[in-house]
């Protein structure tokens, strides 16, 4: 038998099947330096360029899954440090496409 | 002339044949019926009438012209169950996958106006393999009118769904919006993306048992109203689900000879003193209904709410009941749903319900709360507040909170709500409630634990009973165990009668 707490109560009943699978959807934790692949997909293109600053709202990257073109953009602009794919690659859900920092004019428009 | 009937003959017994002998005989040895034998199976003997036999399809492109598919993949017709009348359609994998073109469609289309028309049930076999590819738009629009026929005679006819193989992709739809499906234990697969497709996009592999079963609807998903081990149990589970039902909306329910309950067990045996000890309420159920005998629904999803149907002095009831033994008989997303679908299809149908009440409220949760349990929630209450038949609640035990608002009250216009003695209607546990209302008392208290168990004895006493709610008429009475049954019967029987006209407007706004 399992126990169920409900407004302090202790109930001795049974867990159903479903009720132990169920998770909390718990968004997931965004890193403010990287981006990641949020489906698995084919790299169909890269305008970012190492070392170079891509504005908001510009293309990074595109992913292409379930038909579709997706192009990966933030609305902040940024400068590429690394780039750990190339066009072709097909990539897994999660991994790691572009390592990227705040640029310093950036920082001081925000101010 | 005898020529010409000859000839009539012979093109039967060809296009019966569905695939072919060859087809035939690989399903025998697989141990599967042939859509032909299914039909036969489940309607009374020698009672089907084929309709439909000689249509063709009028597929044009990619060689279908060339091809000559018997009965287009699909057997339709009417029969009888048990001497009442049904329509039936079958789909028949042996011809081209049993894929779904136009002519299929419509075949199916022309039987399901026809169990609208003359206000009988419609019973679908599915086993195919999807839309007819080579056909192209002309299957899509197949689909659209069967989903466009199910959706009008909701509510209208039974419409019932029988899984036999696959059923994948948009023709799911069908099924989905019908009142019971059926599934079968390693045969039926049901699923919008197959285990293909999903690799190929997400690379996550899954066989399409574990996607799709009979299992995983029956208990994870909730698609599924029936599990059976095989073909015949199925087939013979529909039989048992229609002696319940009325042929459609407007027709009287099907009565059975009274019986008295099978087992007697003594009440104190079914029901723990303690309100915190599990019971199985289907012992309560069989101690309260016709030969014990309950037709469950949906009897592996969300099982701490039961529902199902059962006789009553030989009159077809729903019931709706909490069950402690499974999360304590909470309401929570999967149960409210449940619940509420149920609720809906008695009141479509005309059929009285009774419910059983022993809950502590709802499932605490990050996931119950981010899932909708607000929304999904609101649906039973719904459902019970929009309800015109006849409605009998007891309250067994608990009865707390927002959860005995739900289950079926006497403020949703229940027409008789009784307690038992040991009902406790409050708003919320004797725990719950002393911890908020003393709890400056407590926390200031020398011995805390001894001043909260004090309250807690104070206010059982005082609250946790039927009586307080017995006072202000919330309850119309408190009643035995012994004398559940009878009064039960006694107030469905005053409320044959029952006449709510509900005022004109399109239809309601559910929250969905």
């Amino acid at each position: 038998m399992d126990e169920l707490i409900i407004d302090g109560a202790k109930y001795e009943t049974n867990f159903t099947n479903k009720y132990k699978l169920l998770k909390s959807l718990k968004p997931p934790k965004l890193n403010k330096s990287e981006i990641r692949a949020f489906i698995p997909g084919q790299i169909t293109d890269i305008p970012a360029v190492k070392g170079k600053v891509v504005s908001a709202n510009t293309n990074i990257i595109s992913l292409e899954a379930m038909k579709m073109i997706n192009e990966i953009v933030l609305d902040f602009d940024i400068q590429i440090s690394e780039i750990y794919v190339k066009i072709g690659d097909i990539v897994e859900k999660n991994q790691i496409l572009i390592k990227y920092s705040i640029p310093k004019t950036q920082k001081k428009k925000k101010k | 002339m005898l020529e010409k009937i000859n000839q009539l003959l012979t093109k039967a017994v060809i296009l019966k044949k569905g695939g072919g002998e060859d087809k035939l005989m690989k399903r025998k040895e697989k141990g599967l019926m042939s859509a032909r034998e299914r039909i036969e199976q489940l309607l009374d003997k020698n009672s089907f009438n084929e309709i439909d036999l000689f249509v063709e399809h009028q597929g044009r492109d990619f060689g279908l012209d060339k091809q000559k598919l018997a009965g287009d993949g699909v057997i339709t017709g009417f029969g009888k169950i048990d001497g009442r009348p049904v329509c039936i359609f079958a789909q028949d994998f042996t011809v081209a996958g049993g894929s779904l073109g136009r002519m299929h469609a419509a075949k199916i289309t022309k039987v399901m106006d026809i169990a609208s028309n003359m206000g009988i049930p419609v019973i679908g076999i599915n086993d195919s393999g999807g839309a007819r590819i080579q056909e192209g738009v002309d299957s899509l629009a197949g689909y659209g009118e069967i989903f466009y026929r199910n959706t009008i005679n909701s509510g209208k006819i039974p419409q019932i769904s029988v899984i036999m193989g696959p059923c994948a992709g948009g023709a799911v739809y069908s099924p989905a919006i019908t009142d019971f499906v059926f599934m079968v234990d390693k045969l039926s697969q049901m699923f919008i993306t197959g285990p293909k497709v999903i690799e190929s996009v997400l690379r996550e592999k899954i066989d399409p048992e574990s996607l799709g079963g009979a299992r995983v609807h029956n208990e994870i998903t909730g698609n599924a109203h029936f599990f059976a081990e095989s073909e015949l149990e199925a087939l013979g589970q529909i039989k048992d689900l229609l002696s319940f039902i009325p042929s459609s909306w407007d027709k009287p329910l099907p009565e059975a000879k009274p019986k008295p309950p099978k087992s007697r067990k003594k009440i104190e045996n079914i029901i723990p003193n303690d309100n915190k000890m599990a019971y199985d309420m289907k012992d309560l159920i069989g101690y309260i209904v016709d030969d014990s005998y309950f037709l469950e629904v949906q009897k592996y999803f969300a099982p701490n709410i039961t529902v199902g149907f059962a006789r009553l002095d030989g009159k077809p009831v729903g019931i709706v009941a909490n069950n402690p033994k499974y999360l304590a008989g909470v309401l929570d997303v999967d149960s409210s749903d449940k619940a509420a679908r149920f609720v809906r299809f008695c009141d479509s149908f005309g059929i009285p319900i009774l419910t059983l009440v022993d809950l502590p409220g709802y499932l605490p949760g990050i996931d119950q709360e981010h899932y909708g349990v607000i929304r999904h929630g609101a649906k039973l209450l719904f459902a019970y507040s929009e309800a015109t038949v006849p409605t009998v609640t007891v309250i067994i035990r608990k009865a707390y909170g927002g959860g005995y608002i739900a289950m079926a009250s006497k403020h949703l216009r229940i027409d008789f709500v009784y307690a038992w003695p040991t009902a406790e209607i409050a708003v919320m546990g004797p725990e719950g409630a002393c911890n908020i209302i003393f709890a400056k008392e407590i926390s200031e208290a020398s011995d805390p634990e001894k001043v909260r168990q004090a309250k807690i004895s104070e206010y059982k006493e005082k609250y946790s009973n039927p009586y307080n709610a017995a006072s202000k008429a919330y309850v119309d009475a408190v009643i035995t165990p012994e004398e559940t049954r009878e009064k039960i019967i006694t107030s469905f029987e005053i409320a044959k009668t029952k006449q709510i006209v509900k005022k004109h407007h399109k239809h309601d706004s559910i929250p969905l």
